[in-house]
């Protein structure tokens, strides 16, 4: 979507962008990041109040109505247990969300210290905590995630360390990054000259600047960590039946695609516009603290 | 219990119609028809669901067992209705309590090693299940039998406890006989190579791919009732798909010629279907069944497993989760040739009589989440299963609805392969759920007599650690009756005692269904241990 925009824009040329005039792209633009914003509310009043947006139990289980179609009083069909779709889609969406929110903060902490400590501690400290990283670095995410899981066992709770350390590597990179293009600004050295402690520079005015980035990435990776433990969920590695989760709604319906589409393809579907959702909102925000460099 | 089921569908999903068309139009391309005529040469293509983790039938009734039949003959043929035919045994001699076996062989058969097939030969098979060393797990190995050679064709066989099943037993693909020369000289080889006498001979396994035998050109001992000579195939090739769905795709594509082991949730639709020629055997023994840990809390107490038999609506829950293609049954599947037909003690749908008997028991508080209590404590129980079984866990997901209801929490813990036979090894579960298969009511015996509970070197199958005197008497009295009618009154008592003892909640009898594209012909039933018979099976493309 994103692509198609920028085309558009390309073609108009940069003469219309300079007289101020919106231009189609960036209505279109607007348009999609506020149905963004308004899908993540919607997943977010899911995840906190189910019970305000439907009116079913996501454990009853209709006997007689098994991969039963879409209708009134079931308007995303039932899954071969004969569970309404919806409400499960619904319900599930707080442990699919959590796996990916619990994951981010894990990798966010533990990588902003880590890469903080990469940043300013002596050369010899940096080496260590950066070859370190390297070698995680180097396992594809989900991969790293399976090994942890496999050494400490499954469960939502594991999962979402395992996908949450999987995903520090990243974190460092930036953060050290940052770190050291900070710590030689202008403003640092006038902080030190000022007569600043240590620890003041560094809380008060180093650390602040050079987290700036990590809403950005803390936004992208939420998508990626999500989708990662929906993904174990899907191979029975996250949360147990019978409790709702898209991966585990995903992995059961699978196999019955010919007879019931709908089991599969909706709670794909909540997890497709959620990753997209938080993946345009996060470039958005990318967009906007560039932009006021 | 009705279950609507959608036919065929339109599927509204583009990406799943674009499937669906490339899958019909694929497979529309063949209309030849197999005709009655057997047909010479040509492969056929069989989808499996699991491959073997090895192949020597001699070490286990697993896997190696589904697949090694086209290699490997049996002493005697097993007709399915408790009678038997010759087959590498032209005759035998049954002693009156069924303990002691003398088996006459035919003269004229050779291994595929170019070995002749004599008493010897037999023995050493014999031999082979019973050494310690070889760590035989299955049936035949339990009864310990001692062969003895007689003279060049005869051999008799002593068992240490009788046994009136031994011919089904050994009339099963996993004791099929094997090459003396192999089983002595080169005992390694056989995990992942067969020398037998079958009607085709062992050519290659690429593990991870297929399987593939080759015709037997000399053979000409095929059991009683057949055309006796060389298969009409060239080769059989199978192919493994554990998945299901991509395994029923492979019969759709035509990438299959014979897929085995149809999944419950299309059965139907391909025994109704007059595009494939299929077929269905509903499996004897134990079948589909919770076997309860009479070792652990709750389920020492016999009150609350007989709350579970009577409050778990059996008919809803299997004909749900086998989307209505498999029957309920009692301990015993209809099929198995000891199965009591007018049995009177079936188990009925009573949730009233469960909970009562669950108050009885002293789990007559509730928490603040419905559950039942006993001094605080929660009524709670733990499943571990495999997740890949999906047809488990959709069985095991209903069960938990109906006991929550009942006020008994089951949890369910998803398990890999591994941890699952380590759990049942250590008796470390409250419910283990197993498919059970073997035609004969000694099952009862291997899976509820006491004398099979594991004792920390084998691994028992009595997965409850049920041990009851009047049912091991029961079960003691059936095996050493050599009269078939006498041997099934046994076990028929047997099967109105225990739903009294209750160590166990039966549920569904599994069919195996197979299906074949029109050009297949001849596919016939093993019934030993039911499972498609290739050996008169043709092509005709």
């Amino acid at each position: 979507m994103s692509a198609a925009t920028t085309l558009i824009g390309e073609t108009r040329g940069p003469a219309r962008r300079r007289t101020g005039v919106i231009g189609a792209g960036a209505i279109t633009e607007r348009i999609i990041l506020v149905a963004c914003l308004g899908l993540l509310g919607l997943f977010a009043v899911f995840a906190l109040w189910p019970s305000l947006l439907t009116w079913q139990d996501p454990f009853a289980a209709d006997r007689s109505l098994i991969l039963a179609p879409p209708s009134l009083t079931h308007p995303l069909g039932t899954d071969e247990i004969g569970r309404d779709v919806y409400t499960r889609i619904v319900y599930g969406t707080r442990s699919t969300l959590a796996l990916g929110v619990g994951a981010v903060l894990i990798s966010l902490t533990l990588g902003t210290v880590a890469g903080l400590l990469a940043g300013l501690a002596p050369r010899w400290v940096s080496m260590i905590v950066m070859r370190g990283n390297d070698i995680g670095a180097a396992f594809p995410e989900l991969l790293l995630a399976i090994l942890i899981i496999a050494l400490f066992g499954g469960g939502p709770v594991n999962a979402a360390i395992a996908i949450g350390i999987a995903g520090i590597p990243y974190y460092v990179r930036v953060i050290r990054a940052e770190t050291l293009k900070i710590r030689r600004a202008t403003f640092i050295e006038a902080a030190h000259g000022l007569g600043l402690s240590r620890t003041t520079v560094l809380v008060r005015h180093l650390a602040p600047n050079a987290l700036r980035p990590v809403v950005v990435i803390a936004t992208l990776g939420l998508g990626g960590a999500t989708l990662a433990g929906a993904g174990l969920s899907f191979l029975g590695l996250g949360t147990a039946p019978p409790a709702p989760e898209w991966g585990s709604m995903l992995s059961n319906a699978r196999s019955f695609l010919g007879l019931g589409w709908w089991a599969a393809v909706f709670p794909g579907l909540a997890l497709t516009l959620f990753v997209a959702s938080t993946t345009i909102v996060g470039r958005r925000i990318q967009k906007s603290l560039e932009g006021r460099r | 219990m009705r279950i609507t089921l959608p036919r065929r569908r339109l599927l509204p999903a583009a990406a799943t119609t674009a499937l669906a068309l490339v899958l019909v139009s694929c497979g529309g391309g063949q209309s030849a028809d197999a005709g009655d005529e057997p047909v010479e040469g040509g492969q056929l293509t069989v989808a499996l669901r699991d491959e073997p983790v090895q192949l020597n039938p001699l070490v286990d009734q697993g896997s190696g067992a589904h697949s090694v039949r086209p290699v490997v003959d049996s002493l005697v043929w097993d007709n399915g209705d408790g009678t038997y035919s010759p087959w590498l045994a032209e005759s035998w001699e049954v002693s009156e309590d069924a303990s002691h076996y003398t088996f006459h062989l035919r003269d004229d058969v050779t291994f595929h090693d170019g070995e002749h097939l004599d008493a010897e030969a037999v023995k050493a098979n014999f031999d082979f299940v019973v050494d310690p060393e070889n760590r035989s797990t299955g049936s035949t190995a339990k009864l310990q039998p001692e062969a003895t050679v007689v003279d060049e064709y005869t051999l008799e066989v002593q068992l240490e406890a009788p046994e009136s099943s031994f011919l089904t037993l050994i009339a099963a693909p996993y004791f099929g006989i094997l090459s003396p020369r192999q089983l002595q000289d080169d005992p390694e080889s056989l995990a992942d190579t067969l020398i037998g006498t079958g009607p085709f001979v062992f050519d290659e396994w690429v593990r991870g791919q297929s399987l593939t035998y080759t015709k037997n050109e000399d053979y000409a001992w095929g059991p009683e009732g057949t055309h006796g000579g060389p298969a009409y195939l060239d080769s059989i090739r199978y192919v493994f798909l554990p998945e299901d769905q991509t395994r029923y795709n492979a019969l759709l594509t035509g990438e299959a010629d014979m897929v085995d082991y149809i999944p419950a949730e299309y059965n139907q639709e391909v025994l109704d279907s007059d595009e494939y020629t299929s077929d269905s055997f509903l499996l004897p023994g134990v079948g589909y069944t919770l076997h309860l840990n009479t070792r652990q809390e709750p389920f020492d107490d016999v009150r609350v497993r007989q709350a579970l038999l009577h409050g778990l609506d059996r008919e809803g829950i299997v004909a749900s989760s086998t989307f209505g293609a498999y029957p309920v049954q009692e301990y015993l599947a209809e099929t198995t040739p000891d199965f009591k037909q007018d049995l009177e003690n079936t188990i009925e749908f009573d949730p009233d009589l469960a909970n009562q008997l669950l108050d009885e028991a002293g789990w007559d508080e509730r928490d603040s989440e419905g559950y039942r209590t006993r001094d605080g404590e929660r009524l709670s129980t733990e499943v571990p299963f495999n997740s890949e079984n999906q047809l488990d866990q959709r069985t095991l997901e209903q069960v938990q609805i109906d006991a929550r209801e009942l006020g008994f929490e089951v949890n369910l813990l998803p398990v890999p392969a591994a941890e699952h036979s380590e759990r049942m090894y250590n008796g470390d579960y409250g419910i283990l759920a197993s498919f059970q298969s073997e035609s004969t009511g000694m099952q009862l015996w291997r899976l509820y007599g006491s004398d099979n509970v594991s004792d920390g070197e084998t691994i028992g199958s009595n997965a409850s650690f049920l041990s009851d005197p009047e049912l091991d008497e029961l079960l003691a009295q059936a095996r050493q009756s050599a009269d078939p009618e006498e041997r099934a009154g046994y076990y028929g008592q047997a099967q109105e005692l225990l739903p009294e003892l209750a160590p166990a909640v039966p549920l569904h009898s599994r069919a195996r269904t197979f299906a074949a594209q029109p050009y297949v012909g001849g596919v016939g039933w093993d019934y030993a241990w039911p499972q498609p018979y290739l050996y008169e099976a043709w092509v005709n493309r």
